[in-house]
């Protein structure tokens, strides 16, 4: 963010103020409520997803007839399925596999809408109606039929799904970034940099883009949330991750005949959903904080 | 680009060559017309002169004040003086080159020698942009030096715009509004340019950080030998740093003079309204004069009155102004008004003008 700053500072002073800068970067970022909030939310969900592989515990695959529906123990913390597998195990394959997809499908909408948005609000009418139409089109189906649509298309499995939820997201991207970009176009600022001969592109890299990133960050994690719920949703449907892979959505599936006799199934995976969801919101309150600069002091 | 010969200068009515020296910048009958459309499906197209023919001399290390009531033009021929705004005809004459068509490898260089400041400091800097940042972004971006001379050049013009060193690491929502518009001359200075044009500079701050900024843009002149454009209504700020003023009415220059001139002995009846507008600081004095008072509204420069374009407001129109409009002429005080009956209208500032012709005052009072 201030890297021309760094450049025009290169004294001592200028050393220890970017040191300053990063501890109280840190600072900051954690000493916002709904940060907190998030922290505690995903935190532990995200570390134990992301070192599940070396935890100690049954392989997700693996079968054990002998120890099928077992409710939740010391052994087997979140129970075992109807076929024996471990569900935490399981859980945590899925929860990674969820967290992947929610964070590729927001980054792909999120530059595809950043990159497109800006075009449209600042190349002209031209471009604008073309890209406008586009995203019109796309917008005007239910978000979850354009995602089916695409995974009828291309197939089922983990980078289809990627790019289905991005489809679906990126068009809202591309019309948030315009009119963010649209409303920048004539701040005094902008007619500044004009002055100063600032080329289009000085202007949208060094004006448009900052200015523009803070709430598209806040809609991406709202994406990344959307995006784990629509896999869910899917698997849940049979139209996303093929079992035996386990997934968020292929869990709840696979219990929902059991609710009665083994409830543990579906709903410790649904819980997981719901927290990640939580979580994520309570990020995006606490980006947009974190990203004013109106509240660095 | 044109060569000055090529152009022929539409001088003000009696030849205005009697000036010792060349004005550093000339602007001669330049025009911005915008194109409104009306109506959903009956499309009628209609031309909004914002500016129609306004001719200006600025002279080097001298300030000339533009002012006028809110929709008067100002603001747009301000922005055709920077080239932000290009005019759809007329000529920006500097250094013997017209900039008024100029191609954009020639506004880099108008613009080296031409900058701006804005009314609203807060919105003129990037918020995401520290103070250093936005001082530097002219010196960045046209590359005029390197990164440690800008940095250097950065405290050198926050100094001379009275900021602090220190405060080149701040944002902008950190610095009072007074410390901001100073941020914005020292961007605009940062070029070292021959001509600011100051678009209302002062309008959004206190009373008081107001002189301060105003009494910064004087040492500038004086230390510089800059040349200013300044934009204002407020006309006693005008009469404090201007030399010269312009009066804009719907989108005309309708008198232009000496500061003294303009404010002792105003000939035109708009001008005249304008000053009686000025509160006098002592209540016995502001009790005894006759107020002139406007009445009406701006006319819409879509569809501008016939004849002269002040008549639907003037106290002293007669029914010849909507049948001719009248031109800058030259008066014998040195200025230049545009009325049919400037010289019936010479009186005191502020109060109304004694009439000496009973079939005028007649017209007057039906």
């Amino acid at each position: 963010m201030a890297t021309a700053g760094i450049a025009l500072r290169r004294s001592g002073a200028w050393v220890e103020t970017v040191k300053d800068l990063r501890t109280s970067t840190a600072g900051r970022f954690f000493s916002n409520r709904s940060n907190q909030i998030a922290v505690l939310f995903i935190g532990p969900v995200v570390v134990l997803a992301l070192i599940a592989q070396w935890l100690p515990i049954q392989e997700p695959l693996e079968i054990n007839i002998v120890d099928r529906f077992q409710s939740p123990s010391l052994g087997h913390p979140f129970g075992t399925d109807g076929l024996g597998r471990d569900l935490l195990s399981r859980t945590l394959a899925g929860l990674r596999l969820s967290l992947w997809i929610g964070f590729a499908a927001a980054m792909i909408a999120l530059t595809l809408g950043v990159i497109i948005g800006t075009m449209a609000g600042f190349m002209g009418r031209g471009v604008d109606r073309a890209i406008s139409v586009v995203t019109d089109v796309m917008l005007s189906f239910p978000t979850l039929l354009l995602v089916i649509g695409v995974v009828a298309v291309m197939g089922p499995g983990v980078t289809q799904i990627i790019i289905a939820i991005a489809v679906a997201d990126t068009p809202r991207a591309i019309r948030l970034q315009r009119s963010l970009a649209m409303g920048l176009r004539s701040r005094p600022y902008m007619d500044a940099a004009r002055l100063a001969s600032a080329p289009t592109r000085w202007i949208l890299v060094r004006h448009v883009i900052p200015n523009t990133i803070a709430p598209m960050i806040v809609v991406a994690t709202l994406y990344a949330s959307n995006a784990i719920q629509a896999e869910a949703a899917l698997s849940f449907l049979g139209l996303g991750i093929v079992p035996p892979e386990p997934s968020l959505g292929n869990l709840v599936a696979d219990g929902r005949n059991y609710l009665q006799n083994a409830w543990w199934i579906s709903t410790i995976p649904g819980l997981c959903i719901a927290i990640v969801a939580i979580g994520l919101h309570f990020l995006s309150d606490g980006v947009r904080d974190f990203l004013d600069p109106r509240q660095r002091s | 680009m044109q060569k000055t010969e090529a152009l022929s200068p539409t001088e003000p009515a009696d030849g205005g060559d009697a000036q010792a020296t060349t004005p550093l910048l000339r602007v001669r009958g330049i025009q911005k017309h915008f194109a409104s459309s009306q109506g959903l499906f009956r499309r009628s197209h209609r031309v909004v002169r914002a500016v129609d023919g306004v001719d200006l001399d600025i002279e080097a290390g001298k300030t000339l004040g533009l002012v006028g009531e809110s929709g008067c033009g100002k603001t747009t021929l301000g922005r055709m003086l920077v080239r932000l705004d290009s005019p759809t005809s007329g000529g920006i004459i500097l250094d013997g080159h017209n900039y008024g068509a100029a191609t954009s490898h020639e506004l880099k260089q108008y613009r080296q020698l031409v900058q701006m400041v804005f009314q609203d400091p807060m919105a003129s800097l990037d918020p995401r942009m520290t103070i250093g940042q936005s001082i530097s972004e002219p010196l960045t971006v046209m590359r005029i030096c390197t990164k440690k001379e800008a940095h250097k050049r950065v405290h050198s013009l926050m100094q001379s715009v009275g900021l602090p060193e220190e405060m080149a690491n701040r944002y902008p929502h950190q610095l009072s509004g007074g410390q901001r518009q100073r941020v914005g001359i020292a961007r605009a200075l940062a070029l070292e340019p021959k001509v600011i044009v100051l678009d209302e500079p002062t309008s959004a701050l206190d009373v008081s950080v107001r002189a301060q900024v105003i009494n910064l843009l004087r040492d500038l002149q004086r230390d510089t030998g800059i040349s200013f454009v300044f934009i204002s209504h407020d006309l006693s700020t005008v009469r404090y740093i201007s030399h010269e003023v312009a009066v804009m009415y719907l989108g005309t220059i309708v008198e232009r003079g000496p500061v003294d001139q303009i404010f002792e002995s105003p000939r035109h009846p708009y001008t005249r309204a304008l000053l009686a507008a000025i509160p006098i600081p002592d209540p016995r004095k502001e009790k005894e004069r006759q107020r002139y008072v406007l009445t009406g509204e701006l006319p819409s420069p879509a569809n501008p009155p016939s004849g002269c374009a002040f008549r639907t407001r003037c106290p002293i129109v007669t029914d010849f102004c909507a049948e001719s409009a009248p031109q800058l002429e030259r008066t014998e005080d040195g200025g230049y008004v545009a009325c049919h009956f400037a010289s019936l209208a010479k009186s005191e500032s502020g109060s109304l003008p004694v009439f000496t012709d009973v079939r005028l005052k007649e017209s007057i009072q039906q």
